[in-house]
């Protein structure tokens, strides 16, 4: 194939970690033909963005990183080539997207100033923009980034990597990082759909770095699976998802959550108590730059958990599903409204997204654990034998309880942070987007975890998301929330099998999946 | 907010002096001198009150004929009374050494007080504080002493309250502006939730998080206050004329600059080695933990 856009051979990249060698990428071979989707697909650490970042010849690292192989792009060489020629390539060949639009775009610019850094013509950015989905471009190229949403930065940040500097020039390349990951997911339908409709239009080839093989199944031709550096399996779309060969693609398929997966087991819940009642609750915030106005994020909301059930709010970023969450922990006053927990079902809980932060970074998982039983009133002489207990529960090894947190993976945290919310003995577990920042395997275990520690100790689930995949996998009622109200209520079947909102709908259609493609 | 924030914010309010303010300006790479400094404060806050009790002569005894120059007799000579001038540059420098940590350890407490007292208040609490603070930061340092001195005496322990009053509100500041971001924390939220007093969050939740960088500040502060101190005493504002002070010696030995000059330079050149040496250990307990 000397055809190809982009052709990496042998490359190695090793890292100097404080003195030892760590190689991020152990002999990685890969051609992009032009025109072609490839979708890099990978857990955290597995060396996707490395291998990104030397398509563009952004070598990380210092100058203590060692290269070797091969990595061209028509025709130039991108690691070791004169970096002359690099920005050559990288001006007229090249666009790159970023995962976070918001730290790519540069706040100091505006957007049609950043749109057209790379020499095109006024009139070539307006066309980009408008390419891209993004409404009024005439107005919005004087907007400053932080002034538009989230979806709308990552179209402006797609606009400026497909306008090269030649007139009406494309690049051959366009290299996305995870490019939807913090979008939410009726966005990264429409972004998906945008790269689909740039390559039909221009015939440009686009590296997609994902973690995610739903987004891979909606547009790439070719998925390449990579772990630990290396590249574990390569082949068109429908094949990698249908047949897989590699243990490893394997495992990722079987353990991703999927819209389409199976319902959970169901579990006999009497309609019993009520643990945790709000009722009317209304939250306004302060308006951001505006003096004495408000923001109202809840319009009265209703919700009543009850023993031993599991309540998923749905809902995308913004909707105020994580402020009823504070409001239901007692972490914020509602403006209106009312938020009643029983004495006898104890102080709710919270588990966060970012489990690492959720823990105090100094104390040890042990005195954190410790900290809650003594404040339970369980008498000294039993907590260790108790936080032994609580980790084995988490399925935590109980020597992890002399770790600090930084000591521990991202998995591990989380197990730790449901141990710590455990050891206060709640009646309800509040938690706030509990797997979104955890590799797809880890995040169905701990999902199942979170299922079986309700199944087993009859603690009530409030957990929110945006994904309807992990509502699916746990939930035994689903909340649909929109801008502050519930639009929809109902058992988890019945959400699925006939969604009655349209936003609800929306939702589903949205939701990348894998059973389109691979049944 | 990402785990690593707080840890570069408090890179940008770890010291909000001006650069001017200390003697080895920029950041220097923590190598094998630093750490070597770092021992030596160690062994000076240690063995300095031990040496100025093992010293051949007392602070204000007459040993010998006036200028004496360095020999055997006497290793750094005497000065235009006849004491030994090493006897009295240990002495000396032990009681500002002393004196420049009791005012940061003093700073440091009453700073974290209130700046903890501050961050974790509302906004009116908050405000009276900071504009509290403000306004000791508004103080000239040198009048201050100069007040302090004249409505309670000349004595060195007057000139470290003095010290003290305009020194505290810079922790107060660091601790308060660290706080305000640890509170929002999701792990300070975490220990809300399981319903322990505001106390316990603030001591073993909040806090701990604030005291690395107020170590390092402290650190590198001990040779700023050291330099404050000698000169106050410089200027006449210590301990009155017979005891031993590092400023208040150079200015005496100034004088006969030129035909004694070791009065002079021997405090002159120990403070300025003491202050360097402090200054790089300060550096290397950056390097370590900021």
């Amino acid at each position: 194939m000397s055809d190809a856009v982009a052709r990496i051979e042998k490359l190695v990249v090793q890292f100097d970690r404080s003195g030892t060698p760590f190689r991020a990428l152990k002999g990685v071979s890969l051609d992009i033909a032009p025109g072609e989707i490839v979708a890099l697909v990978g857990e955290s650490g597995s060396g996707k963005t490395v291998l990104g970042n030397c398509l563009l010849g952004l070598v990380p690292g210092g100058h203590r990183t060692r290269i070797t192989g091969r990595v061209e792009v028509g025709g130039t060489d991108m690691v070791g080539g004169p970096e002359k020629d690099k920005r050559r390539v990288r001006r007229n060949e090249l666009g790159a997207v970023f995962q976070d639009p918001l730290t790519s775009l540069d706040p100091t610019m505006r957007v049609g100033k950043q749109v057209r850094e790379r020499g095109a013509t006024a009139q070539r950015a307006l066309d980009a923009l408008t390419e891209c989905g993004v409404p009024e471009p005439g107005q919005r190229i004087r907007y400053w980034p932080h002034q538009l949403s989230g979806g709308l930065r990552q179209r402006v940040s797609i606009a400026g990597a497909i306008t090269a500097a030649d007139p009406g020039g494309v690049p051959s390349l366009i290299v996305a990082d995870e490019p939807t990951t913090a979008l939410d997911v009726r966005v990264q339908d429409q972004i998906i759909k945008l790269f689909a409709r740039l390559r039909d239009d221009h015939g440009c080839s686009i590296l997609l770095i994902t973690h995610d093989l739903g987004v891979a199944a909606q547009i790439a031709d070719r998925i390449v699976v990579m772990s630990e550096g290396e590249i574990r399996e390569h082949g068109p779309t429908a094949r990698v998802l249908r047949e897989p060969q590699h243990a490893y693609t394997k495992k990722l398929l079987e353990s991703r959550l999927d819209i389409a997966g199976p319902l959970p087991p169901a579990s006999v819940v009497e309609a019993g108590e009520p643990v945790l009642t709000l009722s009317e609750v209304v939250k306004d915030f302060p308006a951001p730059h505006k003096r004495g106005e408000k923001r109202r994020v809840l319009h009265g909301v209703d919700v009543r958990l009850e023993a031993g059930e599991s309540l998923v709010l749905v809902g995308e970023s913004g909707c105020g599903k994580s402020t009823l969450l504070r409001i239901a922990a007692g972490l914020e006053t509602p403006t209106g409204g009312r938020a009643d927990v029983p004495p006898a079902a104890g102080r709710p809980q919270l588990i966060f997204q970012d489990a690492r932060s959720s823990l105090t970074p100094w104390l040890s998982i042990n005195s954190q654990l410790s900290e809650r039983l003594a404040a339970a009133g369980v008498p000294r002489k039993d907590r260790p034998a108790r936080v032994a207990e609580l980790l084995g529960q988490v399925g935590l090894d109980a020597r992890m309880a002399a770790s600090r947190p930084r000591q521990l993976s991202g998995g591990q945290c989380q197990r730790a942070a449901i141990a710590r919310a455990l050891a206060s003995s709640p009646g309800i577990l509040l938690c706030d987007e509990p797997v979104s920042a955890l590799d797809a395997t880890l995040a169905a275990q701990v999902v199942d975890l979170l299922d079986d520690l309700r199944r087993s100790t009859g603690v009530s689930l409030l957990l929110v998301t945006h994904d309807l995949a992990v509502a699916k996998r746990i939930a035994t009622r689903i909340a649909v929330m929109t801008d502050g109200r519930i639009v929809e209520e109902g058992p988890v079947e019945q959400i699925f099998a006939s969604p009655a909102h349209p936003y609800t709908k929306q939702l589903l259609e949205a939701s990348p999946s894998l059973a389109a493609v691979a049944s | 907010m990402r785990p690593g924030a707080v840890a570069e914010q408090s890179a940008e309010v770890a010291d909000p002096r001006p650069r001017r303010w200390r003697v080895v300006p920029g950041r220097v790479r923590s190598g094998s001198a630093e750490k070597i400094c770092l021992w030596v404060v160690a062994l000076l806050t240690v063995l300095l009150p031990i040496a100025a009790r093992l010293m051949p002569a007392g602070e204000t005894e007459i040993v010998g004929v006036p200028f004496t120059a360095p020999g055997a007799g006497h290793l750094l000579g005497t000065d235009d009374q006849g004491r030994d001038v090493l006897s009295r540059v240990v002495i000396g420098l032990s009681a500002s050494w002393w004196g420049a940590i009791a005012v940061i350890a003093s700073g440091v407490v009453i700073g974290a007080v209130i700046g903890t007292v501050a961050g974790m208040s509302g906004r009116f609490v908050d405000t009276v504080l900071m504009r509290l603070t403000d306004a000791f930061l508004a103080l000239p340092g040198p009048l201050v002493a100069l007040l302090v001195v004249a409505a309670l005496g000349p004595s060195f322990r007057n000139v470290l309250i003095a010290v003290i009053v305009t020194w505290w509100p810079w922790y107060a500041r660091i601790v308060r502006g660290q706080v305000r971001v640890l509170r929002r924390l999701p792990h300070v939220d975490a220990a809300r939730s399981a319903g322990f007093s505001t106390f316990r969050v603030v001591t073993r939740h909040v806090f701990p998080g604030v005291l690395r960088s107020v170590v390092v500040v402290a650190s590198m502060d001990v040779g700023a206050v050291l330099l404050v101190l000698a000169g106050l005493s410089f200027v006449g504002l210590g301990a009155p004329p017979p005891a031993a002070e590092i400023g208040s010696m150079a200015a005496a030995g100034f004088t006969y600059v030129f035909s004694a000059p070791w009065v002079a330079l021997a405090p002159a050149g120990v403070l300025f080695a003491v202050a360097m040496i402090s200054n790089f250990a300060g550096d290397a307990v950056q390097e370590r933990m900021g």
